[in-house]
């Protein structure tokens, strides 16, 4: 299964990255440069229900894609 | 000690520190040349290093006072901070309760706004007994207080607030506690679970960054209304300043070089270790201490019953606390003299017509160097 998610502030998305290694997911990460600004597309080997449960317990800034 | 005009001994500390730890200075050159790029505004390695090392500070900040690393603000200095939290947090209507040995970085702004009618403001006085400073500021506690302005230690004196106990007043009364850890951080161990809500501290003093840096670290719970509004690099096609920290906070390019430097300073302390710098430095300050107990004239401005940060205040006999420290520059020694910015303080020592000589050493000072000071003080013709 896989997850798909962005993240639009550079600080969350880093802290996103120590999150998901600090639980080992697998993840890969692409930085979107866009008139709307950076953004961080996240895309995570685990099941959406454990990696959007880990996202919002740490209050982190998400959207789904 | 001979007398060398271009590398004098430092003891204005607490002003800023100098020298800095030499990982300073390399973090600072490394950020120019590798980490050239605006963190998050661009998807280039440039770029990229350069957000990957604002966040690395956030960090070590964050572990360091027991925070979230999103809940760092970076700022130009401890002012910057103060007053982000300040014009933040207050509204129409509020009262505030400030020590009275507030720095005028956290006066000033408090002031401003009570004399534009929007608050009031109450002064708390500071007793060398702990207890006796926090019934000081219970007495004043009002139901429209909406918070308590206190600095972690005096950059005057060098005395220790007790943060623990007025945190604990100040959350029993649902009052938003602004602690101002300028003199604190990097010699003492502050953390945000000693209760206070936001902290604002210097970068460029016992953290040993460089100079333009500064931090509002805050416990996540309290919204604060940004200073200023602009680009941040986050939701672009919105007018409207994001609402997650940092970005609320955090507008326009950060100081990259600097921010980084602070973070090689905050590693150097956690390298040396807190208590050990502490020690080292308050060694010093004993030294210099027991030195102006055997000079007739000298005032030293502590007393047996509070604790003490490393930062001493003194006076000669006649000779006015500016004469002192020119006379001590002449002789190859740097210290402050004067007011310190804090004209609330040397109200509350008894000393605001002239101020007082500041001695505030580093974990870079020896006692060599507190000895020849002691001499130089010596060495006057009245």
């Amino acid at each position: 299964m896989v997850t798909h998610f962005v993240v639009q502030s550079e600080t969350y998305a880093e802290k996103v990255k120590r999150l998901l290694a600090q639980y080992r997911f697998r993840y890969q990460v692409r930085k979107v440069t866009a008139a709307a600004g950076c953004s961080y597309q996240f895309t995570v080997s685990g099941e959406p229900s454990a990696v959007f449960a880990l996202l919002s317990d740490r209050q982190i800034p998400y959207q789904t894609c | 000690m001979p007398f060398d005009s271009r590398n004098p001994v430092y003891f204005d500390n607490a002003a800023t520190s100098f020298p800095k730890p030499p990982a300073v200075y390399r973090a600072v050159q490394k950020a120019m040349t590798e980490a050239g790029g605006n963190p998050g505004r661009g998807g280039h390695p440039p770029a990229v290093r350069a957000g990957e090392a604002v966040y690395h500070a956030r960090e070590t900040a964050a572990a360091m006072l027991d925070a979230e690393p999103e809940h760092v603000i970076f700022t130009q200095n401890c002012t910057h901070a103060l007053n982000l939290a300040i014009h933040g947090l207050l509204r129409q209507g509020d009262h505030v309760i400030l020590s009275s040995l507030e720095h005028n970085s956290a006066a000033r702004p408090a002031a401003a706004l009570a004399e534009a009618g929007i608050i009031r403001c109450s002064a708390a006085r500071v007793d060398p007994d702990d207890n006796r400073t926090v019934a000081a500021f219970r007495r004043l506690m009002r139901p429209d207080t909406r918070a308590v302005i206190c600095t972690l230690v005096s950059n005057v004196t060098g005395q220790i607030l007790p943060v623990r106990q007025l945190a604990e007043l100040c959350r029993s009364r649902g009052i938003i506690l602004i602690a101002d850890g300028a003199q604190a951080c990097g010699h003492l161990p502050v953390s945000l679970r000693d209760g206070m809500h936001l902290l604002c501290t210097a970068g460029h003093k016992g953290l040993l960054g460089p100079m333009g840096t500064g931090m509002l670290v805050t416990d996540g719970t309290v919204p604060l209304k940004p200073l200023m509004q602009g680009g941040t690099g986050s939701l672009s096609s919105s007018l409207r300043q994001p609402d997650f920290l940092p970005d609320a906070l955090e507008s326009g390019t950060v100081n990259v070089p600097g921010i980084a430097g602070l973070d090689a300073g905050m590693q150097d302390v956690q390298r040396r270790g807190l208590s050990e710098i502490f020690a080292h430095e308050s060694a010093l300050c004993e030294r210099l201490i027991a030195g102006l107990r055997r000079m007739p004239d000298a005032v030293v401005y502590r007393s047996e019953h509070a604790q003490y940060a490393p930062v001493v205040s003194f006076t000669l006999g006649r000779e006015l606390p500016d004469e002192t420290a020119a006379r001590l520059a002449a002789q190859g020694f740097c210290v402050r003299a004067g007011l310190h910015c804090a004209p609330l303080a040397h109200r509350t020592l008894g000393t605001a017509a002239a101020g007082t000589v500041r001695f505030s050493p580093s974990a870079f000072n020896t006692e060599q160097e507190t000895d020849a000071f002691l001499h130089a003080l010596q060495m006057r013709t009245d």
